[in-house]
């Protein structure tokens, strides 16, 4: 057996139309990413640390207006925004928000110049009387966008504007009382400790962190495995239907070598280099994830850093070193069987182009139950069917990182699951040994073309 | 036990008796009975589509009979499959070659099946390496290799594995002149020096007049005549294989 599984992997290595695609996407993730990243970064620099050209128009009857510019002036250079006061007359019977008013002040900003603003606040003229009053006041804002951007800036520049006139009418309103406007904005400080039963572990934090750690795993992990299943169902099926293609089938089935060793050695060498592939798609995946987050964190202020930047972190944390193992072994399985499954396709496949065909489909057919386990609670499952997702190779994953995050993962069972695992794609290959003939094939194929013909 | 001891002394390596194959509704054997001699070259000759790949195919073990007999050395093909590999090697019509191994790799794999790593792998390499005689394109990978250089490394694998029987489909197929003359040689010097028995078929009749001490005539399934070549050049007072196969099949339409 080892001499043809010496000769699958060398085959299969050294053709450079196998390694073309893997280093594509070793290469083009990260890329990704940069692309992704620096347009992001620059918005949010942007938002944070760029001027704001804030046109003014005040039509305040008080002089409640007049402090508030002079507020924001005072603060010129803390906050970074230049203020311009603008002369637009105005019919009072016109609302502030109606179309005609909104374009006179266009008007005006084009007759003056002055579409480089950011945006432009109208003052009302009951502001005084409303401040007085402690009401809360309607301030007209008009952006002007000249790009528009995923992450968009302008929005997030005027977020820093309103934040400081919240702040400033707030303190207004709270003078002469003992409250802190910080006190009225957040009565409630939460202090969050979260605690696992199954675990007997205590998290400082919020569920939804848990949760979010979760979801992340729930979602991420069957996207990942799903791109290295591909990639394996199709190399071994292709690696299988190629033997058929090129007409070297017939001479190894009449070696003095049983059927399921050659099935065998065929998925070794194949598994072996699917692997080897799919560590580059790994590596790229991980160079993304990688750039992203230092991009980011290079622009957000290490308090500030929201939690999705500590998922990672967060889930190995979760996850104990030995339930990581089993977590692992068990991917490595689904993928073998995975690479069984595409071994049998292929040796049912005349060609190559008919192998890649079932292949797609039958990819998918298979992840719908991995979803199923990521999305619902094993646990409500009788015991049967809970004992069938752990053992069967494509549900197996997803059970077991879900068990592990929220408890340990019992050594005894989970070592049957693994085994049980390992033994269905054994199977699979067996029986299909068994069937695996030139006279199966033929009849196949005679039961294709008449399909075809009708 | 007496029957089988006689059966050992006068073994013949190839007996295929009754054999019919259906494919559906179509039968391509139609009951053909021929015997191969222990140590012969016999020649399986008729046209395209006569139903000499199916024959070899069942002698392989590749295809089931749908009915008669075929024994490899008094094993069964059909019971004795495992058995009846040890004893034969078998060079398809369209063999193809691995693309990214080098003919040299193959023949080492090929040895190492047969005997896993020992002394007499090396010696079959070795021979398969003399036969193949590419000098060192036989390190380069198959994809470089032209169809007549693929051919010469494909009956060398058959061969160097020293089988009891070499069913060869079609050895020169699509060989120019010179090639065809080197591998037709290179077969009966083999069978001479190794008292290999091969079984082989061609759909040229005027090849295989050299090469073969007996032959099997056949069309659209069925065996129309089998003898020695001379004799049977001598005994119908034709000039040569062809001209008898199309006397026999006018003979049979009449």
């Amino acid at each position: 057996m080892k001499p043809l599984i010496i000769k699958e992997f060398k085959d299969l290595v050294r053709d450079p139309r196998i390694w073309i695609p893997f280093i594509i996407s070793a290469i083009i993730l990260p890329v990704m990413a940069l692309v992704i990243a620096y347009p992001a970064k620059s918005a949010f620099y942007a938002a944070i640390y760029e001027y704001i050209d804030l046109g003014f128009i005040n039509y305040d009857q008080g002089d409640e207006g007049t402090k508030l510019i002079n507020y924001l002036k005072s603060l010129r250079k803390e906050v970074r925004i230049n203020l311009v006061l603008l002369n637009v007359s105005h019919n009072e019977s016109i609302p502030l928000n109606d179309i005609k008013f909104i374009n006179k002040v266009l008007d005006y900003l084009r007759e003056n110049n002055l579409t480089s603003l950011d945006a432009v606040l109208v003052i009302p003229p009951d502001f005084t009387a409303k401040v007085l009053a402690k009401q809360q006041v309607t301030l007209v804002a008009i952006n002007l966008i000249r790009e528009l951007g995923f992450f968009g800036s302008v929005s997030l520049k005027g977020l820093r504007v309103s934040t400081i006139i919240n702040d400033y009418l707030g303190k207004k309103y709270l003078e002469g009382t003992k409250v802190a406007l910080e006190v009225v904005k957040n009565p409630v400080v939460p202090l969050s400790v979260s605690y696992l039963q199954n675990k007997d572990l205590v998290i400082f934090g919020d569920p939804s962190t848990v949760l979010t750690s979760i979801s992340f795993t729930a979602f991420f992990i069957p996207i990942i495995i799903m791109i290295i299943s591909v990639t394996v169902i199709q190399m071994s099926a292709t690696s299988m239907a190629v033997e058929n293609e090129e007409k070297t089938l017939e001479t190894l089935l009449t070696f003095p070598i049983s059927r399921s060793k050659i099935l065998f050695s065929k998925l070794f060498g194949s598994f072996l280099v699917s692997l080897l592939g799919s560590s580059l798609n790994i590596f790229g995946f991980l160079l993304y994830i990688r750039i992203y987050s230092t991009v980011f964190e290079s622009i957000i202020p290490e308090q500030e850093r929201s939690s999705g930047f500590a998922f990672f972190k967060f889930t190995t944390f979760m996850i104990s070193p030995t339930d990581l193992a089993y977590v692992l072994i068990s991917i490595v399985l689904m993928l073998f069987f995975m690479a069984s499954l595409g071994i049998v396709i292929g040796a049912l496949s005349s060609d190559v182009r008919i192998a890649s065909t079932l292949t797609g489909p039958i990819t998918m057919f298979v992840f719908v139950p991995g979803y199923l386990i990521a999305f619902t609670d094993i646990n409500k499952f009788d015991p049967i069917i809970k004992n069938i997702l752990f053992s069967i190779p494509i549900t197996q994953p997803m059970a077991l990182i879900k068990t592990s995050i929220i408890s340990n993962l019992s050594p005894y069972e989970t070592s049957i699951y693994l085994v049980t695992s390992f033994f269905i794609s054994i199977v699979l290959i067996v029986i299909t040994a068994k069937i695996f003939s030139l006279e199966t094939l033929s009849r196949l194929q005679r039961a294709l073309s008449r399909l075809r013909r009708k | 036990m007496f029957p089988r001891c006689i059966e050992a002394i006068e073994m013949d390596a190839v007996i295929v008796k009754d054999l019919v194959k259906r494919f559906g509704r179509f039968e391509a054997l139609k009951g053909i009975s021929f015997t191969v001699e222990e140590g012969e070259i016999f020649g399986l000759i008729g046209p395209n589509g006569a139903g000499k790949t199916t024959t070899f195919r069942i002698i392989a073990t590749l295809l089931l009979p749908t009915a008669g007999e075929v024994k490899v050395l008094g094993k069964d093909v059909v019971r004795e499959a495992a058995k009846v590999r040890k004893l034969i090697s078998y060079l398809p019509e369209d063999a193809g070659a691995y693309r990214n191994i080098s003919g040299y790799e193959y023949l080492k794999m090929v040895a190492e099946i047969y005997f896993g790593k020992s002394k007499q792998a090396e010696e079959a390499l070795e021979l398969g390496i003399k036969l193949a005689s590419l000098g060192d394109q036989l390190y380069k990978k198959m994809k470089t290799y032209s169809k007549g250089m693929k051919r010469r490394v494909q009956v060398a694998r058959a061969l160097m594995v020293m089988p009891k029987v070499a069913i060869l489909d079609e050895p020169t197929v699509g060989l120019d002149v010179v090639f065809a003359n080197e591998v037709r040689k290179m077969i009966k010097d083999f069978s001479k020096e190794h008292g290999t028995t091969v079984l082989l078929s061609s759909h040229n009749m005027l090849e295989v007049e050299g090469l073969c001490d007996r032959v099997a005539l056949i069309h659209e399934g069925r065996i129309l005549i089998e003898g020695y070549v001379s004799e049977l050049i001598k005994g119908f007072g034709v000039k040569n294989l062809e001209e008898l196969f199309l006397m026999l099949v006018k003979g049979e339409g009449s």
